[in-house]
């Protein structure tokens, strides 16, 4: 089991690298001068000179990005915004709370409405109840997040005045964007819920469930939902990630204050450390997050243990995430 | 036993014979069979057609120009002469969101072919050679994988500027992991097919085995991603223009029109709302066209 745990982390290692590379190969495409941006319009040549020297920007492009690593692994530097001045950590740090507790909330209200919804459809399989379900999810999947986001502001905050359009000042400027990003995650759930579910049903143990006189109820909830909210449970994983991306649009119509706003804010005006930055960041914070959803997987589920502890099981286990994932 | 041929069974025989030329049962055919059965892919398809209609004869639909300022009617509701209204510098929206499939629909396709031949393609070499090829082309995806689709996008377009060209760029690289799983699984499973293995035994070239044998049975799952990409490259297009990291301002893009509608949402909600429903009626014709393309071609996924 440790094992695995430190192979995994060990793969982290060239995945994070990776994320680093490109995120600096986009810093040198920048257009502009760093030492210019800094300095202003007003300073001479010889000053700007003098800051690019001090920057590094005259470096050979291999010792730049050294540097660029360097600095990020002792000192955590991923570089100062350019509006403020400030390092982008720091000002990102608040903002990750805030993203943080909205895919949370968003998360949860996927994951609860698509599995209800993937159990009601999986029970009445190949009827206009499972069919209905499947066509609604998908619409909440296709349409884009802010557009559903938009048609709520214009029902909830302009017509019926209930909730506020803009902010999270108060606890009810949550509802909305989590609303909105939970329900475009509704459909894979309800779809993974529901192979899953038809697959289980199918096992001999509810046969023998049902041959002992259970209630239907019983047999649904106790029996087969248990086994079949595993692969709903991995899946969270990579529903995470579109969760985020979600969040980051969704963020600037509902003018909340975390990352996406703060990363969006940062594209229009043009301050590139802090766009930048904040990419890495969030990679990084992501990249990690995956991982301990793995590996707490393997910790909930004993059957996927045995797998990873017998030798010739991790081969197994890469063999079978892939499919899980296709399912998505 | 000898078999007894008599007159009538002859006759039967060649009438089955007949029978078999007039419907000749093709892998298409099949597929088509199957995709006419489901009446939720079949308006999906009715919707994506229409769609490419109007985005061919945008100029003959479209009442006005689509850039026109017209100051003498600025921010009119819907009426008989502006169907949708006009926005604050007295653009017809009608025809702004007319022109806008024109190039909601194209740069999709661009972006998705974008991706089929990058993206799309290494997961194929990754998927057929297997070994340390696969490993480290699918190890790369990860990478690119781990920064989220649409802030990837978007850092792409900050960096490279507004405009097509970096959209469609943006885009591409951003969806380009994503292409590559899907095309590997396709390949991998036909990989594993009897009539792979008895075709290498009998000498088939490399090439000849990824053309001939390999993509055209992979076709049909390929094809499913690519009309599921179409609309996610539309989802992720307005999406960026409505927070002004897409295209630049003149375009009818349609995420761009909500973008301008955006300060009159409690005057003028109409500004908003059409465009609105044009990005959700298109993104969602293209999934259900998508999902029955996938019952069609692979009944077995489901």
């Amino acid at each position: 089991m440790l094992k695995y745990i430190l192979k995994r982390i060990l793969y982290l290692i060239p995945i994070l690298i990776g994320v680093s590379i490109i995120i600096f190969a986009l810093k040198t495409f920048t257009p502009g001068d760093p030492a210019r941006q800094i300095l202003g319009n007003s300073a001479s040549e010889e000053q700007v000179q003098e800051k690019r020297e001090e920057l590094g920007l005259n470096d050979p492009v291999p010792v730049q990005y050294f540097n660029y690593v360097k600095g990020i692994v002792t000192r955590l530097d991923f570089g100062d915004s350019y509006r403020t001045g400030k390092p982008v950590l720091s000002e990102i740090t608040p903002r990750l709370w805030t993203s943080a507790k909205i895919t949370l909330g968003a998360v949860i209200i996927g994951a609860l409405i698509g599995v209800l919804l993937g159990i009601i459809s999986a029970l009445k399989k190949y009827t206009a109840v499972d069919s209905g379900v499947l066509v609604i999810s998908m619409f909440f999947q296709s349409v884009p997040e802010f557009v559903i986001g938009l048609v709520l502001i214009m029902v909830f905050a302009v017509n019926l005045h209930v909730l506020p359009a803009n902010g999270i000042e108060t606890w009810q400027g949550y509802i909305m964007p989590m609303l909105c990003i939970g329900l475009a995650s509704v459909a894979s759930y309800t779809r993974i819920t529901r192979s899953s579910m038809l697959e289980v049903l199918g096992e001999d143990y509810i046969r023998t469930a049902k041959a002992k006189g259970q209630s239907q109820n019983n047999i649904t909830f106790r029996h087969a939902l248990r086994n079949a909210l595993i692969p709903v449970a991995q899946s969270v994983g990579t529903n995470l990630g579109n969760s985020i991306g979600g969040g980051m649009v969704l963020e600037t119509v509902f003018g909340v204050p975390g990352v996406g706003k703060y990363i969006v804010d940062a594209i229009t005006q043009r301050n590139y450390p802090s766009v930048l930055g904040g990419a890495l960041i969030i990679a990084i914070v992501l990249t990690i997050i995956n991982l301990l959803v793995d590996i707490s997987f393997v910790l909930i589920d004993p059957r996927l243990k045995t797998t990873i502890i017998s030798g010739s099981g991790s081969k197994k286990m890469k063999k079978v995430k892939p499919e899980t994932a296709k399912a998505a | 036993m000898a078999k007894m041929q008599t007159p009538a069974m002859e006759k039967i025989q060649k009438k089955n014979a007949r029978r078999k030329k007039a419907y000749k049962s093709t892998p298409g055919r099949e597929s088509w069979k199957r995709y006419k059965r489901n009446p939720t892919a079949i308006i999906g398809l009715v919707v994506v057609c229409i769609l490419i209609l109007i985005a061919v004869f945008a100029p003959l639909i479209a009442p006005f120009n689509y850039q026109t300022q017209d100051y003498g009617a600025m921010m009119q509701a819907p009426s008989a002469a502006h169907w949708f209204g006009t926005d604050q510098f007295g653009r017809d929206i009608f025809s702004r969101i007319i022109y806008g499939t024109r190039y909601s629909l194209v740069i999709a396709l661009f972006c998705t072919i974008a991706a089929f031949f990058t993206g799309g393609l290494l997961g194929i070499i990754a998927g057929y050679f297997g070994g340390i090829v696969d490993t480290v082309i699918m190890r790369l995806m990860d990478i690119f994988q781990s920064i989220p689709m649409i802030m990837m996008a978007m850092c792409i377009v900050a960096v490279l500027g507004n405009g097509i060209p970096q959209l469609v760029a943006a885009i591409m690289f951003a969806s380009m992991p994503t292409m590559a799983r899907n095309n590997r699984a396709a390949i991998l499973r036909v990989r594993g097919c009897d009539y792979i293995e008895s075709s290498e035994a009998i000498g088939v070239s490399q090439p000849r085995m990824i053309i001939k044998h390999m993509i055209p049975n992979a076709a049909g799952v390929m094809i499913i991603f690519f009309a599921g990409f179409l609309a996610v490259s539309i989802m992720m297009m307005s999406s960026m223009s409505y927070i002004g990291v897409g295209l630049a301002a003149p375009t009818p893009e349609w995420g761009l029109i909500l973008n301008d509608g955006k300060a009159y949402l409690t005057s003028a909600p109409y500004m908003m709302l059409f465009p609105a429903m044009m990005i959700m009626i298109t993104c969602f014709a293209f999934n259900l066209m998508g999902d029955g393309l996938r019952d069609a071609f692979d009944p077995k996924m489901k």
